[in-house]
């Protein structure tokens, strides 16, 4: 008799857990997956042109007004019309709210980090090129266009400065070369994201 | 014979009406759609023939999450631009429309496995993979329960990176229809 009590006990308390959680009224501890498509405008020297690229991220809000990004992004761009450029961004920003409304747009603003890995490479000479890691430090501002309440748009707008190894590039013949020292790269990069909350987790 | 052709008609009519009217809400819904796609690529004459697909579940009466699949099988033009290409893409669509008529607009980032056919000296292009960003808007009929008709018209755009002259566009715009087939998760 007193094991099945305790099965009652354990089946009413889950229940109770559970539509706890479904109940939830505050948008803390919401978690959404998305995809994404970002253009980073690189315009080192003279030579780079857009980089265009897709990606993927999920989403964890910690409170009511403050959100976070989890990315990687994978990029192409061309250097002038002799190499072109391959990114690979994995990193985090954390989004705060200034206004806490429920209206279809909700704007904010973010920072975080970021690690890279770069690749360049020579036209028509894949065996020639270089490579790059470095890490980075992001900041921006953003919109969510809420198009349901479990599903919005984002479209965002930040200006990313990588920290690493300084690439020299010469063009006739192509060569790469690492001077040595560390470079300070930055660019704006711009996504759009679409996102989908597939879990409340408290 | 007009008599019986006007009852057969009508008989079709209301059987058909019928199943419209057991649709419900869209939200539950997934669908699979599979054909063949005529692409025009926007800077090139060339016309790549497709085989895509996609599936599509409808989280809400407006929303579905969709994931494509693009596999090029010919080209109507001699010596077309792609050689190879393999797409797939994930993203998500707005729905408008009832029960029975539904038009939506999809933004799918992705990613491409492709290489041009383009010939140069002393250089042969090779397959890699590049990102790809696709736009498209879908009309669909929901005529009966297991079945909709559907028609799409999608604009893929991506670059091969690496030619001798920079990077080459391989953005196409694409139709195709044909039949789909979907379930109901949701009553």
């Amino acid at each position: 008799m007193k094991p099945l009590r305790i099965s009652l006990l354990l089946f009413i308390l889950s229940t109770a857990a559970v539509s706890a959680q479904t109940d939830s009224l505050t948008p803390a501890g919401q978690m959404s997956v998305g995809v994404r498509s970002s253009w980073g405008l690189v315009y080192e020297h003279n030579w780079n042109r857009a980089a265009f690229g897709s990606g993927g991220q999920f989403r964890l809000r910690f409170s009511d007004r403050v959100n976070s990004d989890w990315f990687i992004d994978y990029l192409q761009g061309d250097l002038g019309d002799f190499a072109k450029r391959t990114d690979v961004h994995i990193g985090w920003s954390v989004l705060y709210y200034p206004f806490q409304n429920k209206k279809k747009l909700q704007p904010y603003i973010l920072a975080g980090h970021c690690f890279e890995l770069l690749r360049i490479s020579e036209n028509t000479n894949d065996e020639n090129f270089v490579t790059r890691k470095s890490a980075s430090v992001q900041a921006g501002a953003g919109v969510h266009l809420h198009l349901t309440p479990k599903s919005d748009v984002s479209f965002v707008a930040q200006y990313m400065i990588h920290f690493g190894t300084n690439i020299d590039v010469a063009e006739n013949p192509v060569t790469f070369s690492k001077p040595g020292g560390i470079a300070l790269q930055d660019h704006i990069l711009l996504h759009v994201s679409l996102n989908y909350q597939i879990a409340d987790l408290w | 014979m007009v008599i019986r052709i006007f009852s057969i008609l009508i008989f079709f009519i209301a059987v058909f009406l019928q199943a419209v009217s057991a649709q419900d809400s869209k939200a539950g819904l997934l669908r699979f759609n599979a054909g063949l796609a005529q692409g025009f690529m926007l800077t090139n004459d060339s016309r790549p023939l497709f085989a895509d697909g996609f599936a599509e579940y409808f989280t809400s009466e407006k929303i579905s999450i969709k994931g494509s699949c693009t596999q090029l099988v010919a080209d109507r033009v001699d010596n077309g631009l792609l050689k190879t290409y393999t797409g797939i893409s994930f993203g998500m669509a707005w729905h408008a429309g009832n029960d029975l008529h539904d038009f939506s607009i999809a933004m799918q980032p992705g990613v491409v496995y492709q290489c041009p056919g383009t010939a140069y000296i002393n250089f042969t292009p090779k397959p890699q993979l590049a990102p790809s960003l696709m736009f498209t808007a879908t009309y669909s009929l929901f005529f009966s329960n297991p079945f909709h008709f559907y028609i799409s018209v999608s604009e893929n755009n991506s670059f091969y990176r690496g030619a001798p002259g920079g990077n080459i566009n391989t953005s196409y715009i694409s139709i195709t229809g044909g039949l789909g087939w979907h379930v109901r998760y949701k009553k």
